[in-house]
């Protein structure tokens, strides 16, 4: 994937930050809000990247989780929107 | 205790507000009823002015005053942006600017609050303020001469609702709560866009108001020209149609006239409706739109699970607010009324100057006329000057707002687009 989505990344990982520790796969398709596939590819994308991890649940459920990366990117996208919402140029 | 220094001041404000009421009051009495007691007729008018400029002086003691809070270790800009923060986690609308904070208390009362460096300590200060309504409505008051009592009084009442929330909303957020600096990443980001959201809902919140204004302004405009096309076509279609006799066929006149009257405000009323309103509303929209999310982040129920996400929200607000800016920088009377107030003025004593010339047409005294008149040209020349410099000063800051901010929107798009595909 050459250029991801901004908003369908941002929802993912906000997601993962909300949920606070891995979740399950169908869900957190619901919170991206696209069709499995385009969400297998930006799930495919951000494990390439490092901004989450898959895990298994005691059940044998694939979960996804959000690293420490993935947190201090959606951090700085946050930080840089809100700098704009202040009428401020975003800092890096 | 530092917080009997407002009650102090109300007390005192109403004191003196007590006795230019009774000399206002002994005043108008004085012109209005003949008494053979006072024949200077100088001092009748001169008792009444003089309290209405004590009312006035009253009134701009009243808004300069200001209280001290407490005092804190921090240093000013980040007690200010700390106390920004926890305010907004607690829903009010909060906006920071070079002057300190400024805080919606009630629809028409606001505070500012202040802090600085003294003795190595950050004094943290609040003196009243209001809502551009709370000072258009205010001003107006102030202007019709009688009701400046009651623009006194409800000076002082708003010190007393801002006394009352310093202490109760203001103070405990000051003291006693971990700083933003010491939060870890997943803090940040909560902190972050609550203040985000916050600060979106706010300027949704002021360009619905500005636009909101905008519309009544508008009806009021179509109503007052409305009746002058009824009294116009009323006085032509009798003098005209039915000849110079007001007991010859009212009805139809009356009739023609209401007709004429519905067609010349039907187009201004059909704009007002479908533009100005429609768009009122869509900000309306954006305001709910972005305290319902602010109310999810601050409160117990998270959100829904297929809900925009906060950030999507914030960045399609974001491409929303050069609109919302836009409004706001046009509404003159609702987000500058002191220049308006000013241009009102001149405009006023523009008006009563010719009035007065023209009054003493005949009264042979040509210094008189002369200097009335000139006075009258001269005022009319200023409100002129002033209006003109505040709508160029308008548009150009206007300009400047919206060309930075489509800068900083386009800079920011493009620095997260990279961020994604360098990570």
């Amino acid at each position: 994937m050459d250029r991801p989505d901004l908003y369908v990344v941002a929802r993912i990982l906000e997601r993962l930050w909300r949920e606070n520790g891995p979740m399950v796969k169908t869900r957190l398709q619901v919170a991206a809000r696209v069709n499995y596939d385009v969400f297998s590819k930006y799930l495919t994308w951000l494990l390439e990247k490092g901004l989450v991890s898959l895990e298994n649940s005691p059940e044998g459920r694939e979960m996804v989780a959000i690293t420490d990366k993935g947190m201090e990117s959606y951090k700085k996208l946050v930080q840089w929107i809100n700098e704009v919402i202040h009428d401020k140029m975003p800092g890096r | 205790m530092k917080h009997e220094n407002a009650r102090k001041a109300v007390l005192i404000l109403a004191t003196v507000l007590v006795v230019l009421v009774i000399l206002f009051g002994y005043g108008a009495l004085l012109i209005y009823s003949d008494h053979p007691d006072e024949p200077n007729f100088v001092l009748r008018p001169g008792l009444l002015y003089l309290s209405y400029f004590g009312l006035v002086a009253l009134f701009l003691v009243s808004i300069s005053l200001s209280y001290e809070l407490t005092t804190v270790d921090a240093n000013p800009k980040t007690a200010l942006a700390d106390l920004a923060h926890r305010l907004r986690v607690s829903r009010y609308r909060v906006k920071e600017d070079s002057k300190g904070l400024k805080v919606q208390v009630t629809s028409s009362t606001a505070i500012r609050i202040i802090a600085k460096e003294t003795r190595g300590r950050t004094v943290i200060g609040y003196k009243l303020d209001q809502t551009p309504s709370g000072w258009t409505a205010l001003i107006i008051l102030l202007f019709m001469f009688y009701l400046a009592i009651v623009t006194v009084v409800l000076t002082i009442y708003a010190i007393w609702v801002v006394q009352r929330f310093a202490q109760n909303a203001v103070l405990p957020r000051v003291v006693g709560v971990k700083r933003t600096a010491e939060e870890g990443p997943s803090d940040v980001i909560k902190s972050t866009l609550v203040d985000g959201l916050s600060e979106g809902y706010r300027l949704a919140s002021e360009a619905y108001e500005a636009q909101y204004s905008n519309y009544q302004d508008g009806i009021l405009a179509v109503m007052t020209g409305g009746l002058f096309v009824w009294f116009l076509s009323f006085m032509s279609f009798f003098v005209l149609i039915r000849g110079h006799s007001l007991y010859e066929d009212v009805e139809g006149s009356l009739v023609a006239s209401i007709i004429v009257t519905l067609l010349f405000s039907l187009l201004p009323m059909v704009y007002l409706t479908r533009k100005v309103k429609i768009k009122a509303l869509e900000f309306r929209s954006w305001s709910d739109k972005l305290l319902a999310r602010l109310q999810q982040e601050t409160g117990v129920e998270p959100p829904k699970e297929d809900q925009t996400s906060a950030f999507e929200l914030l960045a399609k607000a974001s491409k929303e607010t050069p609109k919302w800016m836009k409004v706001m920088r046009r509404a003159g009377l609702f987000t500058d009324p002191w220049t308006w107030f000013a241009i009102f003025m001149l405009a006023y004593v523009a008006f009563q100057l010719i009035l007065a010339g023209i009054a003493t047409w005949y009264s042979n005294n040509l210094i008189l006329q002369a200097t009335l008149f000139a006075g009258g040209i001269v005022a009319a020349f200023c409100c002129f000057l002033l209006y003109r410099r505040w709508i160029t000063k308008a548009r150009e800051e206007e300009t400047t707002t919206i060309t930075n901010w489509e800068a900083r929107l386009r800079t920011v798009r493009e620095k997260m687009q990279r961020h994604l595909e360098e990570l």
